[in-house]
């Protein structure tokens, strides 16, 4: 079931309601139900393969609490981990390593006759596979007492509003709020439901909008010239921004309103003055993952070999990352590529900061957000673009994107002394084709300017703290913009394909 | 109370407030139009696309066809429904209003065959599904919330994305000789001959099948206007066939007739006369000589107007 579909308006009522109104002691079940509805609305049949990982990773803590022999401990911890991952192998992985396979035993004249798997990818599975590793290695750490209760484990997995995209959340944080009586406050449900209508607006009104033009231009990069090549990867850059974190602030936002805290997974990504913060502004518990179970293990391990190790580390790491997000070296491409530039930033800190220190934090932070801004969209390239051939291709067209863009604004604002400031708008807009450029370019300083609000003192807050007719007002204002702006097409949550 | 009170005039906003958006900002063009038009109780209504009122620099009268069926036929009052792009799809809903309205104006009805290649037919832009469910919406109550409606899913909209629109198969006869995405907008748009030549191969070589979807418009317009008692003037707008002659020769004029027979077929099947205009003009008659557009000049629209007037 996705979040911007009539039947989850429907959904999501009824669950709040029936949750409030069950006794407490069989919420956690009425929760399953309701989850295993949600899910089931995507493929059906797939939820035994949600069941299996839970019925293996239930038994497995439950194993690895109960011994104290170190042996035993680990083989149930690898028994676990690896019966997971080759459940995620399978499915998301199998056809490309397959495929790569075949390609060298081409190259070696080998016969290999092994076929594709045409199954389509259980949604969610990245995402609730991370979650049950999580749980398990935290009870093998002793991080985390084993869940016993069946039931309270899988709706641990299976809790609708992340269980497709996520936040990945950690056994520590989330499962003890299923035991938590939570009764009905009309002050969380407000502001969950902020937040909800905001992930609405972001993803149906910004995300959506923003698909379509980019969606045109990467569907064909080869036809384009330089500037809407820029102007379309510069575009992606906040569609899936405003894609995953709207989706984000939804699933946070429906689970508030029952009472339940998940883990921020975003925090104003695009402040970040260099991209090792970016990957602690951007999502966050898949980066807080990598970190605490490959990063920090490996880093152990390889600490011997000083900053090499680090940096090997890292780079294995965002390998990982990328490969996470897809089974296509484009994106194992993309992780290398982070990798790369954390390693740098990690080697060059002293002398940046040392440089740094000479210009005023004003000019640092702008540079720095430029910086960041100019390399992730860039990198974002490689996420989004259907070949590397594709890839290279737009992002060397950057450059030339850049005058050809200066060149058009120079020429609109030289012809503003003499005409309206709408010749700006028309002049682009005739550039770019009847893509109702000047509305893109609004969304994405609403963007702008939400996020720099939520930097400086929280949108909600400010939003709580204006008089209650104009938060009414916004109110109004935000609904009639996803009714009317949103975008009829199918434009499928973007993290959904991981 | 106080919040019950709160929710409730917040949603009795929203609901006024989409029907005003919906009605005053959004209604499409047919919709709007076409309730208009029925309410002034005009004689003919005249549909159509830009081939209607699409002009010539050099003409001296710029009027359309409409209207210079007006000065033949000063007799009746004709609405010009015509709007750039339509096509019978569209008709189809709005036959199907007028046929609700009680109403029974003779309504004339061009048919280009351009829109019937895959290039024009699977344009995004051009499947104006928001003007056919306002048209065919069981209540204008639930056409106001078409936009909503369509944004959260609970409408299947079908509306083509131009990635799909990119992949459609484009033909030449029967053979399909690549895809949209193969023949660039941009690059076709400047005259050079190859370009040229290649847009009349676009726009009309195709193979015509009997079941493409505007025929089976085509098939329900005509069985809702019987049914009405409503009656419907058809005809094939005129084309540059003798520049595409030049480009592909034979082949070109057997295609187009093979055509233009198939939608002939049709309308004879159903007991409809079949004004076949497309190959009764020459090059002189077209806002450009060479080009392959449907548009004509002054000469041409006068000569429409006649034979539509002879039809009436």
């Amino acid at each position: 079931m996705l979040f911007n579909s009539f039947s989850f308006l429907i959904f999501f009522p009824v669950v709040t309601a029936g949750y409030f109104l069950a006794p407490h002691k069989y919420r956690w079940a009425f929760l399953l139900a309701a989850s295993c509805v949600f899910y089931m609305a995507f493929i059906p049949y797939y939820i035994l393969i949600l069941f299996t990982a839970i019925g293996i990773d239930y038994y497995a803590g439950i194993k690895i609490e109960d011994t104290e022999d170190v042996k035993k401990r680990k083989t149930y911890l690898i028994l676990s981990v690896v019966s997971t991952s080759l459940l995620l192998i399978l499915f998301k992985y199998f056809n490309f390593f397959n495929a790569n396979f075949k390609e060298i035993a081409s190259f070696l004249h080998w016969n290999y006759s092994i076929g594709f798997l045409s199954i389509a990818l259980p949604i969610g599975l990245s995402f609730h596979t991370f979650q049950s590793l999580s749980y398990v290695i935290e009870v093998y750490r002793r991080k985390q007492k084993a869940e016993r209760h069946l039931g309270i484990y899988s709706l641990y997995v299976m809790f609708y509003p992340q269980l497709v995209a996520g936040p990945i959340e950690r056994p520590q944080n989330l499962l003890h709020q299923f035991r938590e009586r939570h009764e009905f406050d009309y002050l969380r449900l407000r502001a969950g439901l902020q937040r909800m209508l905001w992930g609405f607006f972001k993803k149906a009104v910004i995300a959506d909008n923003l698909a379509m033009y980019v969606g045109l231009v990467f569907g064909n990069p080869h036809h384009y010239s330089g500037a809407p090549l820029l102007l379309a990867s510069v575009f992606f850059a906040f569609q899936i921004y405003c894609d995953f974190s709207g989706y984000s602030d939804i699933a946070l936002g429906s689970a508030k309103v029952m009472g339940f805290d998940l883990m921020e997974n975003f925090k104003v990504p695009y402040g970040a003055t260099t991209v090792t913060e970016f990957w602690r502004r951007w999502h966050i518990s898949l980066s807080s993952w990598i970190r605490d179970y490959i990063f920090f293990p490996l880093s152990m391990g390889w600490r011997k070999m000083g900053k090499l190790g680090i940096v090997c580390a890292t780079l294995v790491t965002f390998a990982f990352a990328g490969l996470w997000h897809g089974a296509s070296w484009l994106f194992v491409f993309f992780g290398l590529l982070h990798g790369f530039v954390l390693s740098l930033e990690l080697l060059t800190s002293r002398w940046r900061n040392k440089i740094s220190s000479f210009f005023p934090d004003i000019c640092s932070n702008i540079f720095g957000r430029l910086y960041v801004f100019s390399f992730w969209t860039a990198s974002l390239v490689f996420f989004r673009a259907g070949t590397f051939a594709d890839a290279l291709y737009i992002v060397s067209r950057f450059p030339s994107g850049i005058s050809e863009f200066g060149r058009t604004v120079g020429t609109a604002l030289f012809q503003m002394s003499v005409a309206p400031f709408r010749m700006l708008f028309s002049t682009l807009q005739l550039y770019y084709g009847n893509l109702r450029f000047s509305f893109l370019l609004g969304l994405v300083l609403v963007v702008i300017v939400s996020e720099i609000l939520e930097y400086k003192i929280g949108l909600f807050v400010l939003l709580n703290k204006i008089p209650k007719i104009f938060r009414w007002i916004w109110y109004v204002v935000l609904v009639l913009s996803i009714m009317n702006l949103g975008v009829t097409t199918e434009v499928l949550f973007i993290y959904f394909q991981f | 109370m106080k919040i019950f009170w709160s929710w409730t005039v917040f949603f009795i906003i929203i609901f006024l407030s989409q029907i005003a958006i919906s009605h005053f900002i959004t209604e499409p063009w047919g919709a709007r139009t076409l309730s208009e038009t029925l309410d002034k109780g005009y004689d003919v209504l005249y549909f159509g696309d830009s081939t209607v009122d699409a002009s010539a620099d050099t003409d001296t009268d710029k009027a359309p066809i409409t209207e210079m069926l007006r000065r033949l036929k000063p007799e009746l009052s004709i609405a010009d429904l015509s709007r750039s792009s339509n096509h019978l799809g569209l008709y189809e809903a709005m036959v199907g209003q007028i046929a609700k309205s009680g109403k029974k104006p003779v309504i004339i009805i061009p048919i280009n065959m351009r829109s019937f290649s895959p290039w024009y037919d699977k344009r995004p832009e051009f499947q104006f599904e928001k003007e056919i469910f306002y048209l065919t919406a069981p209540s204008p109550l639930i056409a106001c919330f078409y936009k909503p409606l369509a944004v959260f899913r609970a409408i299947n909209v079908n509306a083509v994305t131009f990635s799909e629109f990119y992949q459609t198969p484009v033909y030449r006869g029967k053979k399909q000789i690549g895809i949209v995405a193969d023949f660039n907008d941009t690059v076709l748009a400047t005259t050079t001959p190859e370009n040229i030549k290649t847009s009349f191969m676009l726009g009309y070589m195709f193979d015509l099948d009997a079941k493409h979807r505007k025929l089976d418009s085509l098939r329900n317009i005509i069985d809702q206007a019987d049914r009405s008692g409503i009656k419907i003037y058809f005809y094939i707008t005129p084309i540059n066939h003798e520049q595409g002659e030049k480009f592909y020769g034979k082949e070109f004029k057997e295609q187009m007739e093979k055509n233009t027979d198939t939608v002939c077929a049709i309308l004879k099947e159903k007991k409809h006369s079949c004004l076949n205009l497309a190959f009764s003009v020459d090059p002189s008659y077209f806002q450009s000589p060479v080009l392959p557009s449907e548009h004509l000049n002054e000469k041409g629209r006068m000569f429409v107007a006649e034979e539509v007037a002879k039809m009436l």
